[in-house]
């Protein structure tokens, strides 16, 4: 199940809320549960029993652990999950390497990929690691731990809760009248941001792959548009995770912070998928020395690490180019660029972040390396030598609105002017009228898409 | 507004309108076609364990509420009224307005559908036709080849150039002068008869025969067509006319498919969902019109699309027999078992939405 489906809003998610909030506090949980297996059977029907083993396998390990502090069961309950993972999520991408460089055939196993993987096996690891070190207790109870899990807000696409950041709302929780206001403005925020925005930004990346009238604009049309579809696409699903987490009393960390304003690759980093490059600093970047262990060992450790977000992303050599590419950029920041960009002016820098960033979402994009090429060189004028088209016009005038709402929603120049207004009294009154009318015309909008549905794919649903 | 009343107001309404429209969409009967869509709706799906564990009845269920959501219709009128108004689209589902009247942007050219379709009509030529056939080929331009805004078109030169290279043996009738926008219903994608009697008359003249311009216009019912539900925020509605005179109402039409006698206009298509089937019963894969009052023993034999279904009537003066044939619905492979082609003339007659997109032709 999806959040922008009429099935969740209309049918599931008003059954859960009414079922939630009339229920006594200790049975909450167990009412999350229940509804976050059944939004997860919805869409997995057998991988359903997948997620339970892994949670039971985590449930158990942990006690284990933290009953024999041995390190032999550690080091076996976390292969068991990663290579889960790694049998579910890569062995395809195995195996067509294999007979590539091998000149084999041997068959493809022909696996689904449960959805979620990537995300409940990085909470997973989270919490085994963080109860082996020692910086949680142990969870006694199965189903707070399943809670934790498959909590269906982030169970899919994330964010990566990881268990500390929750642990005691597991235990207790209250939802406020402010939490619950600002958990739906966040999710008809989410809702508008994917449906208004990102799908109709996925519309115009159909239309330049499907066609073969390009131009140089409409290669940087859809370089663009791409860059902000993926923005749009993943935050949008953030928000509403974490919109919904906050209906029923969880308070998750934002996952994107506006990333194209950033001034350096480091900084993007620091904005973009939180969740995820933190695990990575955390549970990577930092066991294997980070930066105290000299020059060399932490450019190695940048590069495992980059090469890991890569992959994590996607079983393709593309993905891993992806995640090398930032790796690079983010060594040769350290080495000496920052140095250089904290000389010129922020709108200097801020073109070079957007720059790497769109040409590196192109390779996110494409299939194979040639695409990837092929794209790239577009942009410069390499694949056609006709700067624009009648298509590409057409094409730009139906999506020049859009494409302006995207570029200054991707800002922080709405929130800014809100929190303006909202910190003078007079105006607050105005803002605070403004805001129920805005939230439920998004819902009704976003409403009329769904209902009349054709293009609605979650980009982050195949990690 | 103080903010604990806004928070109060963001809970009570966002909860009210999902629970409430949970409940209505619960106690509300559903529906089982959509008129302006003309589709079947989903109905709610079979509830069984192996349904539920291979995911179909959940891919269905999910359907189903998209299908039957409270207002579903009022919903699509908005949808399109954002995308128009405020995204300022140039279309919506590809449909667009223009001179009150709604027109689908048909575009890219598709070569590969045009050497498809002469590919058939070449197969017709080799297998069937003589040189005791006279054969004449027409193309009858969508509504978007009249409009020229910011939306796309065909290339209708090359889309001419392609066909006249590829069916070297058959004359070109150019009917194009004959038409403009107006003699297209507001609301669909055909033309509408009452105003085809000069392009009738231009064809027949064109394959050297004669029918009269002496008509009853009859309005036989309200119409709404197949853009109709591409663009719901309209308000426009068209009008079946009927063109009867003597010759007409005495031609017999025999339908191949049911093996059945009977007149050339199909009244009961008027209470159905496309009133457009009024003419020659609408999708029929052959049939046969013989006219008792001409004398001439000229035949004719039409390769057409639905467009056929309207004009083919007023050809019925010239000929003591059409012979009407869809390939969308037989194939070609046997019509020598239904079809004695001998002296007769030939028209393939088709619309250039046919021509970009015959893949459903046989």
């Amino acid at each position: 199940m999806i959040f922008t489906s009429i099935s969740f809003i209309y049918y599931f998610l008003p059954i859960v809320i009414v079922l939630y909030f009339l229920i006594p506090n200790k049975f909450r949980n167990f009412i999350l549960l229940l509804a976050s297996l059944m939004f997860y059977f919805y869409g997995e029907q057998s991988y359903v029993l997948l997620m339970l083993a892994e949670i039971l396998i985590a449930y158990l390990g942990a006690l284990l652990i933290n009953r024999f502090h041995k390190r032999s069961i550690f080091v076996l309950i976390i292969a068991i999950h990663l290579s889960l993972l790694i049998f579910f999520k890569y062995t395809s991408f195995f195996i067509s390497n294999i007979n590539f460089a091998f000149n084999t055939s041997i068959p493809f196993l022909e696996i689904a990929l449960p959805i979620g993987i990537s995300f409940y096996t990085f909470q997973i690891l989270s919490y085994v690691i963080d109860v082996y070190n020692g910086k949680v207790p142990v969870q006694k109870n199965f189903f707070s731990l399943a809670t934790y899990v498959a909590l269906f807000p982030q169970l899919i696409a994330g964010p990566i809760v990881r268990y500390d950041k929750i642990a005691l709302e597991l235990k207790d929780r209250k939802s406020t009248l402010d939490d619950i206001s600002s958990g739906i403005r966040l999710f008809c925020i989410g809702l508008g941001k994917k449906v208004l925005i990102a799908n109709m930004l996925g519309l115009t990346c159909s239309d330049f792959l499907a066609t073969d009238e390009k131009s140089i604009v409409f290669y940087w049309l859809y370089a663009i548009s791409y860059m902000l579809q993926v923005y749009f696409d993943f935050s949008a699903y953030s928000d509403m995770a974490i919109g919904l987490g906050r209906i029923f009393g969880f308070h998750f960390l934002e996952n994107f912070n506006y990333p194209f304003i950033s001034k350096s690759i480091t900084e993007f980093w620091h904005r973009w998928h939180i969740s995820l490059s933190t695990w990575f600093k955390d549970y990577i970047y930092i066991p294997l020395g980070g930066n105290k262990k000299g020059l060399k060992i932490q450019i190695r450790n940048i590069l495992i690490v980059w090469m890991l977000t890569g992959i994590w992303h996607g079983a393709s050599w593309n993905f891993v180019i992806w995640g090398l590419l930032f790796g690079v950029v983010l060594i040769i920041e350290k080495l000496f660029l920052n140095s250089f960009l904290d000389k010129i002016p922020n709108i200097f820098k801020r073109c070079y972040v957007l720059l790497i960033v769109l040409i590196s979402f192109i390779i996110f994009a494409s299939t194979d390396m040639s695409e990837a090429f092929s794209n790239i060189i577009g942009l410069f004028g390499g694949k056609e030598s006709l700067f624009i088209n009648q298509y590409t016009i057409y094409v730009l005038r139906n999506n020049i609105v859009i494409l302006l709402i995207a570029i200054i929603g991707s800002t922080p120049l709405l929130k800014s002017i809100v929190n303006k207004l909202k910190s003078k009294p007079n105006t607050n009154k105005i803002i605070n009228l403004l805001e129920p009318v805005v939230i439920i015309a998004i819902l009704f909008i976003t409403t009329a898409y769904l209902v009349d549905n054709s293009y609605n794919p979650f980009l982050y649903f195949r990690f | 507004m103080n903010d604990k009343l806004k928070n109060i107001i963001v809970i009570s309404s966002f909860f009210l309108i999902i629970i409430a429209t949970f409940i209505y969409n619960l106690i509300k009967s559903d529906l089982d076609i959509s008129l302006s869509e003309r589709r079947k709706l989903e109905q709610f799906p079979e509830l069984t364990i192996k349904s539920t564990l291979d995911g179909s009845f959940f891919e269905k269920f999910e359907n189903y509420t998209m299908d039957q959501f409270a207002h579903r219709e009022s919903y699509r009128q908005l949808k399109n009224k954002m995308e128009m108004k405020l995204f300022h689209k140039t279309n919506f589902n590809n449909i667009y307005i223009h001179d009150n009247s709604l027109v689908e942007q048909i575009y890219p050219l598709n070569e590969k559908s045009i050497h498809n379709l002469t590919k058939k009509m070449n197969y017709v030529h080799d297998n069937y036709l003589t040189d005791n056939n006279k054969i004449y080929y027409s193309i009858i331009p969508d509504k978007n080849y009249f409009v020229n805004d910011k939306n796309l078109r065909l290339d209708y030169d090359l889309l001419q150039q392609y066909m006249k290279e590829d069916i070297p043996w058959a004359t070109y009738i150019d009917i194009t002068k004959s038409l403009n926008l107006e003699k297209y219903y507001l609301t669909d994608s055909h033309w509408r008869q009452e105003h085809l009697i000069d392009v009738a008359s231009h064809i027949a003249s064109s394959m050297n025969t004669r029918i009269s311009s002496t008509y009853d216009d009859r309005i036989i019912a309200d119409f709404k067509g197949v853009y109709n539900g591409r663009y719901p925020d309209n308000k426009l509605i068209d009008k079946i006319h009927i063109l009867t005179n003597d010759i007409i109402d005495s031609a017999v039409v025999y339908n191949y498919e049911t093996k059945e006698e009977g007149p050339v206009y199909d009244y009961s298509a008027i209470d159905g969902i496309d009133k457009y089937n009024v003419y020659l019963s609408g999708s029929v894969s052959l049939l046969k019109i013989d006219n008792p009052n001409n004398k001439t023993e000229r035949e004719l034999v039409v390769f057409r699309d639905s467009f056929g279904s309207s004009l083919i009537p007023l050809l019925i003066e010239g000929y003591s027999s059409i012979t009407i044939v869809d390939t969308r619905y037989i194939s070609p492979k046997i019509l020598a078992d239904y079809i004695d082609f001998n002296t007769k003339d030939i028209l393939f007659l088709y619309n250039t939405s046919l021509i970009n997109n015959s893949s459903s032709l046989k």
